[in-house]
């Protein structure tokens, strides 16, 4: 008796590095804030300029009401050179934990998923 | 031209919204409008309309946004069950069709619901105490309308009413009165239910 391998149903590729992609915004993002305060348009902008890791830019605003209802980034609202005030991200010390907690796993899994591809292709 | 289009992309994202709770609906809302007017202010002067909506698209699906914001925010969708639809039934007219039970009933299924709030439960459970049933009850009484008659004895006129008098029609407006509350409550916990159990897309 042969068991086959069920073929992955179409775009389950795609749904998975969509989820990648979900999974680690929120770090992107706590990383854009580590170096400065952002607002909103702006850090929507900075990731957007790289590709592929936001698709619509609206979907950004959810996750800023999240890390700041978890207490890992804060805002407080700035005058603007033009038009209304905006609300300026900052991360926390809280916030600044879960990024190094994440970067030390990240580079970890990253370098023991490379080994298994790059060793593949040799 | 511009701003209608933002107002109407604002109304859709509202709508998908409707089940996040109101505070970090508003926020999420907030924020987007602020992002589209700043995009749209970075469009050339001469920009076409086609290029204000391209400008609009690219903030993305208002359903797109409400999951997301229902995933990060750990929303679940609240499931209509068919005893909330029943409850909104039974409450006004159950007691009608099965005397007094049916509106017990209804009130149970309406306790026992999670979509509404318990101000919003203890309004369906006191203002239609039997639902319609006391409202039937005091408008079907003879009642009808006064009716007056004149006619001439002897060169006098005489005026001859009949039907009810001044305290008959209070309850007449009472019965009224509770006729209409029933249905507007149900009618409002109908629209709650509604409002809640959104239609999910994904």
């Amino acid at each position: 008796m042969h068991h086959m391998v069920a073929p992955a149903p179409p775009g389950s590729q795609d749904r998975l590095i969509a989820q990648m992609r979900r999974g680690t915004l929120e770090f992107c993002v706590l990383a854009l804030l580590d170096d400065e305060e952002r607002y909103g348009f702006d850090l929507v902008k900075a990731l957007g300029d790289e590709d592929g890791m936001v698709t619509s830019e609206g979907t950004i605003y959810p996750l800023l009401t999240r890390l700041r209802r978890d207490g890992l980034v804060t805002s407080s609202w700035r005058e603007s050179p033009s038009g209304p005030p905006r609300r300026y991200y900052q991360i926390t010390p809280k916030g600044r934990r879960a990024l190094d907690d994440f970067v030390a796993e990240w580079r970890r899994f990253r370098r023991a998923v490379d080994r298994f591809v790059e060793g593949g292709e040799r | 031209m511009r701003q209608n289009a933002v107002d109407d992309y604002i109304k859709r994202l509202e709508r998908s919204m409707r089940d996040v709770p109101a505070s970090r609906r508003n926020e999420i809302v907030a924020e987007i409008r602020e992002h589209l007017d700043e995009t749209l202010a970075h469009l050339p002067p001469d920009a076409t309309e086609a290029d204000v909506r391209n400008a609009i698209e690219s903030v993305g699906e208002p359903d797109d946004i409400a999951s997301e914001a229902r995933d990060r925010l750990g929303i679940r969708p609240i499931q209509a069950r068919w005893t909330d639809t029943a409850a909104v039934i039974l409450l006004p007219i159950g007691g009608v069709i099965l005397p007094f039970f049916g509106w017990v009933i209804g009130l149970i299924f309406l306790w026992m619901s999670s979509v509404w709030t318990t101000k919003e439960k203890i309004l369906g459970t006191l203002i239609v105490p039997g639902g319609l049933l006391p409202a039937l009850y005091l408008t079907l009484m003879p009642t009808g309308f006064r009716t007056c008659t004149r006619y001439t004895v002897d060169g006098a006129t005489v005026r001859e009413c009949s039907g009810p008098n001044g305290t008959n029609v209070i309850m007449l407006i009472l019965g009224i009165g509770l006729l209409v509350a029933p249905i507007l409550i149900a009618v409002y916990l109908g629209r709650r239910l509604r409002t809640r159990t959104a239609s999910v897309t994904r």
